[in-house]
């Protein structure tokens, strides 16, 4: 256990209720979906184990309840994160004016290093439903004020869009935890990462 | 409490309000999501997610403070699933407000927080191996015991076995909570142990609600027998209140630190900005002063230059000036000599035109006296002639006139003899003259040729004078 060769992505997801995180990580780990998830009380988790770049990473997902005061239980999930994942609901307005807060709150939290360059990955969920209420220009506007975040459109129902979202988020995950390894020091059982391509950010996205 | 798994629906009193809740919407998104796969609340818009509705939205309007939060709908489904809504409505009151639940679903849940603050002191202190490894792992206690505290076990275990540990719930109140959670762990503890923070989160999940379902009677007997000290969590509370609040006085100077961090990195880049500008303007302004340096020499050296050359100059004007001077002096000399020479050339002019007068006088005076001559010539010629007529009257006298007229005639002789040698004397006298005057003419147009111009001034007696001493003598 002291060295195991493994390199541990830490992602956590976050956006407003019912937006879809859970059923999204999922539809990703365990390609299924249904209707039957209960509301995520406190936090949920999921681990899979990808390629990336030829490296085998295993992504620890993080769903989180949605509500806004639990944000303030954030901390503990939130610290070590290598991306987050934003999610809103491309059917409810509210979903994606909640966005910023959510950055907002998790660049406060989490404390990364370097607030401004922190990963984020924005996924404008549900798209099989209609009407739709946010258009992915507004969405992709937004990305671009923030740094240029990338964005997929998906749906967690459908399966449409979540595997690529996920391996863009694998990619940016491994490209910030390259760029901070000393973030890590405080888990024990993860390696150093020395020689190690940094994949191109945001590759495969579809802005 | 009957721990019945699927009861019927139960047709008693229904809680219906006109009223608007702000958390209509929220409430709405979750209720699908309580309980999905139960009998009783998985039919859409169903009597039991209507029942679930109307007492969370009815608590919400009851208690704005709390609204809703995510979690309670399961304490109030397993209600609804013993009793009508209106009767589950005031149980979630009561439960809410004397059960400590209602400080857990506040906004700041703050209640949360104390909880696992005094559980995870409650692991530390009944089992330090496990509280380690947990924190070895950076595995915090909200990580699997939230759930827990925020639904009462109902996500966690089956609903048999929540609605026992919700019966002892309201008999004893959070303290079984704190024992149910310290038995899981006890449970699990070997296992637990043996995992890393990603093992253990999957057991939480799945192996160790299985192994507590699978003897509900020996965890809650082993759940009876974890100590729990009022005291010693009241102590804990009071140490968690002095924890948070010097976390949220952190909080808000590390706020305030950020904002300030933010105002001076942009002060730093806007003086960064000046900086770069002054530089910028320093390397231009040296550059310039440099070129002006250079500028400057080159100026320097052109008036060295030209002082030299001025100095040169006004040596050279000096003595130019000098010269002017000297120029001017000998010009006026020259001026002089000229004039003088000048004059000089006058005089002899006025001279050689005397003399030509003279010449001319001499000339004339020359005709006139070898006119003379001839005059004289012919009177004399005439006087001998009467001469000689008288000498042939005399004799005639003679012989007519003998006493008488010889003595006259003797007499007249006489005179007549007299003026002739006077006439002689002074044709002598004229002849002598007239060499002279000739000879002279001679020497002068010899000594003209010779010195035109510096003819003698010895020479230079006026012709008038001489005519007129001429005139004198023959006269």
């Amino acid at each position: 256990m002291a060295s195991r060769k493994k390199t541990l992505l830490k992602v956590i997801i976050l956006g407003d209720s019912s937006v879809g995180k859970t059923s999204l990580m999922n539809q990703y780990v365990n390609r299924k979906f249904t209707n039957q998830y209960k509301a995520t009380i406190g936090a949920d988790f999921l681990t899979k184990e990808l390629t990336v770049d030829d490296r085998t990473v295993t992504m620890q997902i993080w769903d989180t309840a949605g509500q806004e005061r639990f944000q303030s239980l954030g901390v503990a999930f939130y610290r070590g994160a290598d991306c987050c994942v934003l999610v809103f609901d491309v059917t409810a307005p509210n979903t994606f004016k909640s966005l910023d807060s959510w950055r907002d709150e998790f660049l406060i939290q989490a404390s990364p290093r370097e607030p401004e360059n922190f990963p984020f990955v924005l996924l404008g969920n549900k798209v099989d439903l209609e009407p739709r209420a946010i258009s992915s220009k507004r969405a992709q506007q937004w990305c671009q004020s923030k740094n240029n975040i990338p964005y997929f459109e998906t749906s967690a129902k459908e399966g449409l869009n979540v595997e690529q979202a996920f391996m863009a988020i694998a990619k940016n995950a491994l490209a910030q935890q390259n760029s901070t390894v000393d973030l890590y020091n405080e888990f024990p059982d993860q390696i150093k990462l020395t020689n190690t391509q940094k994949p191109s950010g945001g590759s495969g996205c579809c802005q | 409490m009957g721990a019945q798994g699927n009861p019927p629906p139960f047709q008693g009193h229904r809680l219906a309000t006109a009223t608007k809740s702000p958390c209509e919407k929220v409430i709405r998104r979750d209720i699908a999501r309580t309980y999905p796969e139960h009998e009783f609340f998985k039919e859409k818009d169903g009597l039991g997610q209507e029942s679930l509705f109307n007492v969370i939205k009815a608590y919400s309007l009851h208690d704005r403070e709390v609204g809703y939060c995510q979690g309670s709908g399961f304490i109030v489904g397993l209600l609804l699933m013993q009793m009508p809504e209106e009767e589950a409505f005031a149980v979630l009151v009561k439960i809410m407000e004397d059960y400590r639940m209602r400080d857990m679903f506040k906004p700041t849940m703050a209640e949360l927080g104390l909880c696992m603050y005094q559980l995870e002191n409650l692991v530390a202190e009944q089992l330090p191996d496990l509280n380690q490894h947990f924190q070895s792992q950076n595995f915090h206690t909200s990580m699997y015991a939230s759930s827990w505290f925020l639904t009462l076990f109902t996500t966690a275990l089956s609903l048999p076995m929540a609605c026992r540990i919700m019966d002892v719930f309201l008999s004893e109140g959070m303290e079984i909570i704190f024992k149910v959670a310290l038995a899981m762990l006890t449970l699990g503890k070997e296992e637990l142990m043996s995992l890393d923070m990603e093992g253990m989160l999957k057991y939480f999940q799945k192996e160790l609600p299985a192994r507590a379902e699978s003897d509900p009677e020996a965890l809650m007997q082993l759940a009876y027998t974890m100590k729990y000290n009022a005291k010693k969590m009241k102590k804990l509370e009071k140490e968690y209140v002095v924890i948070k609040t010097k976390e949220q006085e952190e909080m808000a100077e590390l706020k305030r630190l950020r904002q300030e961090n933010k105002q001076l990195r942009h002060r730093c880049e806007m003086l960064e900005e000046e900086s770069r500008a002054l530089a910028d303007r320093l390397v231009k302004g040296q550059v310039s002063r440099a070129e002006e340096e250079e500028t400057t020499f080159v100026v320097q050296r052109e008036l060295d230059v030209l002082r030299h050359t001025h100095l040169e100059t006004t040596h050279q004007l000096a003595l130019a000036n000098e010269k002017i001077r000297s120029l001017s002096l000998m010009m006026e000399e020259t001026q002089t000599s000229r004039q003088s020479s000048i004059e000089e050339i006058t005089l002899k002019q006025e001279q050689l035109q005397q003399r030509e007068e003279m010449i001319e006088c001499l000339q004339e005076e020359l005709v006139k006296v070898r006119l003379r001559e001839a005059e004289n010539d012919a009177l004399i010629r005439d006087l001998r002639s009467r001469i000689h007529e008288l000498e042939e009257d005399k004799k005639t006298l003679r012989e007519i006139t003998p006493d008488n007229s010889v003595a006259h005639l003797q007499e007249e002789l006489i005179a007549v003899k007299l003026r002739e040698a006077e006439a002689n004397l002074s044709l002598k006298d004229l002849r002598h003259r007239v060499t002279e005057l000739s000879n002279q003419w001679q020497r002068h147009l010899q000594e003209h040729k010779q010195e035109p111009v510096n003819s003698g001034e010895a020479h230079s007696t006026p012709k008038k004078l001489l005519l007129w001493n001429w005139r004198l003598k023959f006269k």
